[in-house]
């Protein structure tokens, strides 16, 4: 492939696995391996002195320095008070996601040869306003240009489109990766992939299946040692019984039962673990996520989605038997396995690759038509088919990319908001409520106005909570909605009772979120930016930035 | 739902409260590391990640001196209400040690020391309980109803012995049986959940409560069994993992049961349950903050609608916190330990405790006799009262009788009446459904549970007679269906049906006429399909011939085999001329595929005709092409599509001929090669005319391009074409080629050009030329030799313009390059 093409990787930032992948010479998405030449590595960060070592060495040495390690960091992302503390210092998650990042894409760098400068990351599509904006900031204090960041299950279904070159088809995604789970309905066509609706919980995967085991075993070395001593309060037996449990559901997947050894303050205790009784005890999950499923395919209805014609499966975790059985059983369809741990890294690289195709296209055809690149979307939708023939023929002759290739470059993906936003006002009985300005499963980008009114004359100023929730209402109550940040509007003098200020929601292609409020009669604005303390910033970005740019992950 | 108290929380001093800015601050900052680190504990996580989400109003409140010292009065008020919870476990442990009739200064002591507090307060609460429910008449009754229900005589005894009147004795009595109806009602309400009751855990609940077994018969609404066929602790188990996750979760929404956290009384319906467990867990879907307690209350909700899908689950729910209560109890039959005894009162104490949670009586006892003999403790039973033995051996004999005679009557009467409601009312079940087999359903699964053969018998009466209607129905359905189709000639269906009712039902008197029936079908077919043969005269031979065969495969054995032979003969000339046009058509489009169905498709009727054998050579070959076709597409495919760069193709295809130079598709392969090496050839020749038209144009050169075609070579006077052969044909050539060839050239207007001799050509590349050594090999000149040797056999000059410019000779036959020159 030619240099005129810039090379943007695609990251999978997994809750326990994470990887990195390009689109080769010939178009086809790859996984890069690390260093151990492992195709995942796991995201844990071992904090070794001054060094910081993130992978399989990392995951081991969790059972002799617990405390020194950190894992399903991923599940804190967005939490402002999650703080890890280490030799005095503090590290947010975000930070600590850095350290994967890096330690991912070092590895590429030396494995190909190449900088990774430019990188897509993936997040769940259930990640809200904050944990998507603390992807962004892991990727850039990790020192790369973050192109986007994507769904999940949007790149798994990119690389599914990719792959099976079938006619239009409306896929059910099942993405029950190592701490979360999404699903998400996908329609499928020759020019588009348009996500119809998304559902899911970040806070249930795989190691939720694991901390029933761990809880399990405790159970039986008190059992067997006559003992009613809590042994998870002695960290180097929860580390061990935390990867021992991880191995277990492995071996389940494959076999019936499998001998677990528990070793505690002298004591060793040998359990058998059937696949049945894992089963039993980890019931209640597997029906969550079917739940989840039927209340998306509810919101899929009332947008007049009634059938899909296919179920993949992809993430880790569905390698458990049961979870196809389960599939099976409740829609009565064969779920479809799909490269489980590569799909979602290939589909970002794939992603990328097409933003940087598309990148080229756009340039080109803004130098033939004498208009600027600002938009994207319109350049594209707007230009005559004739010139973009030619256009994509060029590029395809200069680049050596095939034609085809980067005819497909222009395919249209469009995904929807995976919550509601809004703002907090007062409702016509003076109690206070959330009004959504944008309803979760709208198509992004939207923008969306609304006029309040000030309650009280002389109002110095307005502020503004922005709330982000899961119900499909336009007035929620505020303790079903979380703030995700804040927004100040200065008023001009004395103004009466009733001023109408607008406040417009912009929701960008990759979920972040534009506020803007005008006081109408002045036509004061502010473009607010949102305030929130759940994600780094200011001097302890800063910070983190800094310490980042000498930093070498073993 | 009230918040934890920050002081509590973070550990800090509540009297006098802490109130150091810094202290609290390092409090606030080591509690914030600890969650942290615990936030993906498998058990303590959650809780973990409950704290850290307070942490923003942990802050706001302990930087905040109003609100930290409320916070510090709340946690005061918090130590107070825990004291009350404390007197209210104090209450119940002095009825306990209270139901031997009173407390002794041993027992204040133990339950001083038992619950750390003084025992000042312990006789506070024992003097209030004497006051209130502990009055003598109450624990003597209570005693007594231990071993037998007092009679009218006991009672009017009782009564003079406390100074009051047989009508108060009375009411107390009748207080303290009410009680212990309420307990029993309340252990069947959770019992039934299983679908039966045993019979002993009837009498074990009669003799325990001293209550006749009639009365409590009287209450079950489901079947009993003689003996618990079921063992209930292995059929009715949640499992111990699932069962403790419930319990810390619970912890966290502070609740003490799913029922509590539902807001429901556990007694309450199945249904209720449901709908609750459903409208809890959207109504939690909703929320958007997912801090621990949502968290929690969704994995609860969960387990809500898991554990109350059925009876049966929720019955293993109830046994599982019996048995959880149960473990507790052991404080209790700690604390009534007295000098290694547990005495009766306390026992019955006990046992009733342990009943009300749900715990079969037997299991109850067996708990408590179990772990009192692992801690050395004896225990003393009731004594049974029926010590008859003492009187005479007749009348014990008489009684005997009468007992048993009654008990028969009563077993008799009351169980053959609960049977015949029960039969009657699954006959009005059964008549409410709407189909018959559902009808079935409901006998069948009446017979299933229950034991009497004479019900059994006419419930399958009742079967049988249902069964026939069935039978009726669907005969008279296949009839009404069969006409129909019949009209539509669509016998096969017909047959269908036939067949279906007759796998349902062949042992039936109906099967008969349906057999006879279906024997008339395949005459029908035959004639059918053969009249479609006839309809079809006159049109497309193909189609005529394909219909043939297929009847004749159908009906081997039909009655118009010769008829139809006939027309596919006739057919067989027409047909074939048809293919072979169609073929040409195809070949055409190498559509090799479309070519070898159209060959099998004759084949296929004609089998070893004259033609059909003349096909079967045209497919072999189709074949051949076909795979070459597929081997060729590979290739392409291998090199990356159709529209791969062009030298990538190449260098798969020189590849693929290095290494299978014999394949079939060899030859199409070279083909393909060449006409790729000639568009690349068109292509290098484009660069190549640019390169030496600006070469030629270069200052003091001695050549001149003509119409980009030609260039004149000032030196010798010479014209020569700009492209030499193997720029502008791409192949190369033997010397008679390279001369016919040459002979056809118009290039630049002109069609007199010829080789160039040796010496002409060699001008050419001497002296400053713009054509350095990377040209061809060697070029044919004009200059040729006859000799013979064996054969005549032809030499030609050559001439090599790399490394340096010189002449040697060629066979003709070899294959070469030239470049075309004229005057």
């Amino acid at each position: 492939m030619s240099d005129a093409i810039n090379k943007i990787f695609g990251i999978d930032l997994g809750t326990t696995y994470s990887s990195i992948a390009y689109v080769d010479e010939y178009g086809k998405p790859v996984i890069i391996p690390n260093a151990e030449n492992q195709r995942i590595t796991p995201s844990v960060v071992f904090f070794d002195g001054s060094e910081i070592v993130v992978g399989d060495v990392a995951k081991e040495s969790a059972k002799l320095y617990p405390n020194e390690v950190v894992s399903f960091i991923k599940r804190s992302m967005g939490e402002a008070n999650f703080l890890y503390e280490y030799d005095g210092k503090t590290y947010r998650p975000e930070e600590i996601s850095c350290y994967i990042l890096r330690k991912v894409a070092q590895d590429a760098e030396q494995t190909i040869g190449e900088k990774v400068q430019d990188v897509v990351i993936t997040c769940p599509a259930y990640f809200g306003i904050n944990e998507r904006e603390a992807t962004r900031k892991a990727g850039e204090i990790a020192g790369f240009n973050v192109r986007q960041i994507i769904n999940e299950p949007t790149a798994a279904a990119i690389a599914y489109g990719t792959v099976q070159e079938t006619e239009n088809r409306v896929v059910l995604v099942y993405d029950l990766g190592g701490g979360t789970f999404d699903i998400t309905m996908i329609d499928i066509q020759e020019s588009s992939i348009d996500v119809i609706c998304t559902g899911g919980d970040h806070n249930l995967g795989g190691k939720d299946w694991d901390d029933r085991i761990v809880a399990f075993l405790v159970q039986e070395f008190q059992r067997q040692t006559q003992s009613e001593e809590d042994i998870l309060e002695d960290p180097d037996t929860w580390q061990d019984l935390q990867l021992s449990s991880e191995k277990s559901k492995k071996i389940l997947s494959q076999r019936d039962k499998t001998p677990i050894s528990i070793t505690h303050g002298g004591d060793r205790v040998k359990v058998e673990l059937s696949r049945d009784k894992f089963l039993e005890i980890t019931e209640d999950l597997l029906e969550r996520t079917i739940a989840l499923t039927h209340e998306m395919l509810k919101d899929a209805k009332n947008k007049g989605y009634e059938h899909f014609d296919e179920i993949i499966m992809v993430g880790g975790s569905t390698r458990m038997p049961q979870i196809p059985d389960r599939i099976r059983q409740e829609f009565g369809m064969e779920p479809r396995m799909f490269d489980p741990d590569e799909a979602v890294a290939k589909g970002a690289a794939i992603y990328g690759w097409k933003l940087s195709l598309n990148d080229g296209l756009i340039k080109r055809i803004a130098e033939k038509t004498n208009r600027s690149v600002d938009d994207e979307e319109d350049i594209i939708e707007t230009t005559p088919k004739q010139i973009m023939e030619e256009v994509a023929k060029e590029m395809s002759e200069e680049t050596g990319v095939t034609l085809s290739a980067v005819k497909r470059s222009t395919m249209k993906i469009r995904d929807v908001a995976s919550k509601s936003f809004g703002v907090v006002a007062r409702r016509p009985n003076n109690q206070e409520g959330v009004f959504n300005l944008i309803l979760k499963n709208t198509v992004v980008p939207v923008e969306t106005k609304r006029t309040f009114y000030t309650p009280e004359a002389n109002q110095e100023r307005v502020l503004i909570r922005i709330m982000e929730n899961e119900t499909n209402e336009k007035v929620v109550s505020v303790e079903h909605s979380i703030e995700i940040g804040t927004a100040v509007l200065d008023l001009p003098e004395g103004l009466p009772e009733d001023s109408p200020v607008e406040i417009t929601f912009n929701l960008n292609r990759e979920g972040r979120l534009q506020i803007t409020a005008i006081e109408t009669s002045e036509n004061r604005q502010v473009v607010a930016k949102i305030e929130t303390s759940s994600v780094i910033q200011g001097k302890e970005l800063a910070e983190a930035i800094e310490r980042a740019q000498h930093l070498v992950v073993h | 739902m009230s918040r934890v108290n920050f002081y509590q929380l973070l550990e800090l001093k509540i009297n006098p409260p802490e109130s150091n800015p810094q202290v609290i601050a390092a409090a606030i900052k080591r509690k914030q590391a600890e969650w942290s680190r615990l936030r993906n504990h498998p058990t303590k996580g959650t809780l973990a990640r409950q704290n850290i989400s307070l942490l923003t109003e942990i802050r706001k409140v302990m930087s905040d001196s109003e609100l930290r010292t409320s916070e510090a009065r709340a946690a005061l008020d918090l130590l107070k209400k825990k004291l009350e919870a404390k007197f209210i476990a104090i209450d119940k442990h002095i009825q306990l040690l209270g139901s031997k009739g009173d407390l002794d200064e041993d027992d204040i002591d133990r339950l001083a020391t038992f619950h750390k507090v003084k025992p000042t307060i312990v006789q506070r609460r024992a003097d209030r309980w004497r006051k209130k429910k502990g009055a003598p008449l109450a624990i003597h009754l209570s005693r007594l109803l231990i071993h037998e229900k007092p009679d009218e005589k006991t009672v009017s005894k009782i009564a003079a012995q406390f100074g009051t009147t047989s009508d108060n004795v009375q009411a107390v009595l009748k207080k303290l049986q009410d009680e212990r109806s309420a307990e029993i009602e309340a252990y069947i309400n959770i019992q039934i959940r299983k679908g039966f009751m045993a019979q002993n855990e009837i009498s074990n609940l009669a003799a325990i409560y001293s209550i006749d077994q009639g009365d409590i018969l009287r209450r079950v609404r489901c079947p009993i069994k003689k003996e618990a066929e079921v063992d209930t602790e292995t059929s009715y188990q949640i499992d111990s993992t699932v069962e403790q996750f419930i319990n810390e979760n619970l912890k966290i929404v502070e609740q003490d049961s799913l029922y509590s956290f539902l807001g429901l009384f556990p007694g309450s319906t199945l249904e209720a349950l449901q709908a609750k467990s459903i409208e809890k867990e959207q109504a939690i879907r909703k929320i958007a903050q997912k801090d621990a307690v949502v968290t929690a209350s969704a994995v609860l909700a969960g387990q809500c609608i898991s554990l109350f899908k059925t009876d049966e689950n929720r019955y293993a729910y109830d046994l599982s916190r019996a048995r959880a209560m149960l473990k507790r109890l052991n404080y209790e039959i700690d604390l009534a330990a007295q000098q290694n005894v547990i005495c009766t009162e306390h026992y019955h104490h006990l046992l009733r405790k342990a009943i009300s949670f749900g715990t079969p009586p037997d299991k109850a006892r067996q708990h408590i006799i179990d772990y009192c003999q692992s801690k050395k403790w004896q225990v003393d039973l009731p004594k049974k009262k029926l010590n008859l033995k003492r009187y005479s051996k007749v009348a014990l004999i008489t009684l005997s009788v009468v007992l048993i005679t009654g008990s028969i009557f009563w077993y008799f009467y009351f169980s053959a009446q609960r049977r015949e409601e029960d039969y009657l009312r699954t006959v009005t079940e059964a008549r409410e459904k709407a189909s018959l087999e559902a009808q079935i359903r409901v006998f069948e699964s009446y017979m299933a549970r229950i034991d009497d053969d004479k019900m059994r018998e006419q419930a399958r009466t009742n079967i049988d007679s249902i069964r026939k209607r069935i039978v009726q129905r669907d005969f008279k359905l296949v009839e009404a269906n069969a006409e129909k189709l019949h009209a539509e000639k669509r016998y096969e269906e017909i047959d269908a049906l036939y067949g279906n009712f007759l796998s349902r039902h062949a042992d039936t008197a109906w099967a008969d006429p349906i057999l006879q029936k279906r024997a008339a079908i395949p005459p029908l077919i035959d004639d059918r399909d053969y009249q479609n043969i006839v309809a079809l005269q006159g049109g497309e031979p193909e189609e005529i011939a394909h219909a043939g065969i297929a009847y004749l495969r159908n009906h081997p054995d039909g009655q118009f085999v010769s008829q139809t032979n006939r027309i596919i003969k006739n057919a067989e000339k027409p047909y074939f001329r048809n293919v072979v046009k169609a073929l040409q058509q195809c070949e055409r489009q190498k559509d090799w595929d479309r070519c070898i169905q159209l060959c099998n498709r004759y084949i296929d009727v004609y089998r070893d005709s004259t033609p059909a054998l003349k096909l079967k050579e045209k497919r072999d070959r189709y074949q051949i092409n076909l795979q070459n076709d597929t081997i060729l597409q590979t290739l392409i495919a291998r090199a990356g599509g159709p529209d791969a760069p062009p030298a990538r193709i190449r260098d798969t295809f020189n590849h693929f001929l290095l290494e299978s130079p014999n394949s079939p598709a060899a030859q199409l392969v070279r083909g393909e090669l060449a006409r790729i090496n000639l568009q690349l050839g068109h292509q290098a020749a484009q660069g190549e005319l640019e390169k030496l038209k600006r070469l030629f144009g270069q200052k003091g050169s001695r050549f001149t391009v003509h119409k980009s075609e030609t260039f004149r070579d000032s030196k010798t006077g010479l014209t020569w074409a700009l492209l030499d052969s193997q720029m502008s044909t791409g192949k190369c050539m033997t010397y008679n080629e390279a001369i016919r060839h040459i002979k056809t050239m118009k290039l630049g207007g002109y069609n007199d050009w010829r080789l160039p001799t040796a010496k002409e050509l060699l001008t050419l590349f001497k002296g400053p030329s713009p054509f350095p050594g990377v040209y061809s090999a060697w070029y044919w000149s004009s200059d040729s030799y006859k000799r013979y040797s064996g054969k005549w056999i032809i030499r030609v000059d050559v001439v090599k313009a790399a490394p340096a410019p010189a002449k040697h000779q060629q066979d003709s036959k070899e294959c070469g390059w030239f470049r075309a020159v004229r005057r």
